[in-house]
């Protein structure tokens, strides 16, 4: 039993075969590229193909119901191979009729068409022989016929020799030795590739680039057999037979069933695998779409509250950056999405397969779009670091946000600092290590900043009299001074340089935790938060600041030129600056 | 020396010539053509008489119409073009030289 269909040619309906409508197309497509360069290519293939037609009205008249593949090879013979027929590039090297005309009188060719004694197979020449003769290259294609996910390793295997099963073990053997060498510590310097899933990658990646070998033609190139009719026409009886013996005898293939059917357990593991993954690249390509739509009908200038705000300055800057990169993105999660669904589609035979040229599209765009978006990304960082570093100099220099905030609330600036403090991070405040771990202070913690090391503060518009200025301190060493400038005139104190030990502050709360029970609280927080021991703290008084004109500055200074003694302290650290009028 | 290279080439040369012939006193179908070369053994395989025809039509020696056939689609009915019937002229005249010079090689023996 075959399956028939009616072809139209010339106006004309034929029924024909299936597996002879198949040879017969693949002839006429051999015709047409044979002739493609010819001028007046497409008439002669037009001429042939009428040619056929007339022949299949023939066959009809004398009584033929449909048309069989056998009748095609003949007819296919009789018109000949498209390399018998001459195009006008053959015809250039000979110069004119000189030869003498020698009537043969052999008969062979003249052969009646409708041969009933002529039964089809015969007329097949049994001539598999001509492997990569005339330089026939061998192509690469998957196997669609013998596959178990995309025929990729049957596809090796007719390419590179050798049995299907030993590739397809032998990948899943590799798969897994990858699998455990890719985590040795050469590998692990690749970590922003998964090392792990690059054989599977390839095999994916084969699965979309390569084409399937589905008709007789290609299963020929990829066999490496030259494409003729006649090879044609065997690989389509061979497949024909093919396909009969597996419906009509479906526990045929016994001797292997058992690895059989663990192949089709693994195919279909790997089928759950590979649909988990993109099932994952379609939700985060929803996410991501929700997200730009969110952005697109949300009021202007305002970004859903999962983008960092930090964007915010750079979208309103370079708005494009954000949409192309936004566009790439969907691109790049939409590309798979849409050739898995396509490719799902192709082989439940609801769709046609994408030609090789759609293939390498849609794979050059989605590279495309990876190069494009990793610029737009390079591009948005570079912004953001720009944006991020202007938003963090203060005072001349690199400031986290809460050192900043800190010396704006205490009116404090970094009078010394030194070149090149714009590129490094440094720490201006801290935090614990006195009363409890809210309170923030002033540090130079950095041995090489602190010959360099002065805040100040102006006081403005005070009432002339005597000053009293107070601070809570500390420091390793001598060096350090708190000074106060009134007048134009420098008064200063050293400060005493207890490291992170004992301390004043904790002695006196100690006394004062003693004399006033009532303010327990305060003070019995200061000894606990010293670790009942001090952390260095001391308590710097400048008395007699004397002031006749209305603006004192004061601070902490440790460099040399300022204080006019040498600095032999690697830190120091300050809090809690009182100016008091005495009187 | 392969002969039957030799054959072919030969039968190739003359195709044209063939087709001219055919074609001097009344117009016919491809088929008719193919039938009559085929009769004549000059012709192997149908499909090299199609590049050939079409060359000729548009070297302008061929020309032809459609016709509507009874039972099967419309057919190629070819005939000379007045370019045609004096090239025909021409070969003539050098087939004849052609078949002199073998005759008198021939006769030379």
């Amino acid at each position: 039993m075959k399956k028939n269909i009616t072809i139209n040619m010339f106006g004309q309906l034929y029924a024909i075969d299936e597996d002879a409508y198949e040879l017969l197309k693949n002839y006429l497509d051999a015709i047409r590229q044979h002739f493609v360069k010819e001028e007046g290519g497409d008439e002669i293939a037009d001429d042939i193909e009428g040619r056929i037609g007339e022949l299949f009205t023939e066959l009809k008249s004398s009584g033929v119901q449909a048309i069989t593949i056998e009748h095609v090879e003949n007819i296919i013979k009789r018109i000949g191979k498209p390399e018998d027929m001459e195009t006008s590039n053959d015809n250039q090297s000979e110069d004119g009729t000189t030869q003498t005309i020698t009537a043969s009188s052999t008969s062979s060719a003249t052969q009646p068409f409708n041969n009933p004694g002529n039964g089809g197979t015969s007329s097949i020449p049994a001539n598999n022989s001509n492997r990569n003769s005339s330089g026939n290259k061998k192509k690469y294609y998957r196997d669609g016929n013998d596959k178990i996910i995309a025929g990729v390793l049957s596809g090796a295997s007719n390419y590179f020799g050798g049995d299907p099963l030993a590739w397809r073990l032998g990948y899943v053997l590799f798969v897994v030795i990858w699998n455990s060498v890719s985590h040795w510590a050469i590998f692990d310097q690749f970590n922003f590739v998964p090392v792990f899933s690059i054989p599977i990658l390839l095999y994916i990646l084969l699965a979309f680039l390569a084409p399937c070998a589905k008709t007789p033609e290609e299963r020929l190139k990829m066999k490496g057999i030259d494409v003729t009719p006649q090879n044609i026409a065997d690989e389509l009886a061979k497949e024909v037979k093919v396909k009969e013996a597996t419906q009509f005898n479906p526990g045929g293939s016994k001797p292997r069933g058992c690895m059989n059917s663990f192949m089709t357990v693994l195919g279909v593991m790997v089928k759950i695998f590979i649909g988990a993954i993109f099932l994952f690249m379609f939700i985060t390509f929803l996410i991501v779409f929700v997200a730009l739509i969110s952005i697109i009908i949300s009021p202007t200038n305002e970004m859903p509250s999962f983008i960092d705000s930090g964007l915010i300055p750079i979208y309103n800057e370079h708005p494009f950056l954000f949409w192309i990169t936004g566009i790439c993105t969907l691109l790049i999660l939409f590309i798979p999405g849409y050739c898995a669904l396509h490719s799902l589609l192709s082989s439940s035979g609801k769709a046609a397969p994408m030609s090789m040229s759609q293939r390498w599209m849609w794979f050059g765009m989605w590279i495309a779009t990876i190069i494009v978006i990793t610029v737009c990304g390079v591009n948005i960082s570079k912004i953001a670091h720009k944006h991020f570093i202007e938003d963090h100099i203060h005072e001349g220099v690199l400031m986290y946000d809460m050192d900043k905030t800190y010396f704006k609330l205490t009116q404090f600036h970094l009078k010394g600092k030194k070149e090149g403090d714009k590129d490094v991070w440094h720490d201006h405040t801290e935090i614990g290590d006195y009363y409890d771990d809210r309170i923030r202070y002033f540090s130079s913690w950095d041995e090489d900043l602190l010959d360099y090391y002065q805040i100040e503060r102006e006081d403005t518009f005070l009432t002339p009299g005597t000053y009293r200025l107070t601070a809570i301190t500390r420091t390793d060493a001598d060096g350090a001074y708190l000074y106060a400038i009134a007048d134009g005139k420098k008064s200063q104190i050293a400060i005493p340089a207890n490291g992170e030990e004992g301390g004043n502050i904790w002695e006196e709360a100690k006394t004062e935790l003693n004399l006033h029970p009532s303010d327990s609280l305060k003070y019995a927080d200061i000894i606990a938060s010293n670790d009942s021991c001090g952390c260095g703290w001391n308590k710097v008084t400048l008395d007699n600041i004397v002031l006749t004109g209305k603006n004192i500055k004061y601070g902490i200074s440790t460099v040399p030129a300022f204080t006019n003694s040498p600095c032999y302290c690697t830190w120091v650290n300050s809090m809690d600056f009182r100016l008091e009028r005495v009187n | 020396m392969n002969i039957e290279n030799v054959k072919s080439q030969m039968r190739k040369g003359m195709l044209d010539y063939c087709i001219l012939l055919l074609l001097q006193h009344q117009p016919a179908y491809t088929s008719d053509i193919i039938n009559k070369l085929k009769d004549a053994d000059l012709l192997v395989v149908e499909g090299t008489l199609y590049p050939l025809l079409t060359r000729m039509k548009n070297g302008g020696l061929l020309k032809y119409e459609w016709q509507e056939s009874t039972q099967g689609p419309p057919r190629k009915y070819y005939a000379l073009t007045d370019l045609g019937t004096s090239v025909l002229v021409e070969l003539n005249k050098a087939w004849n030289e052609i078949s002199n010079t073998v005759g008198i090689l021939k006769s030379l023996n």
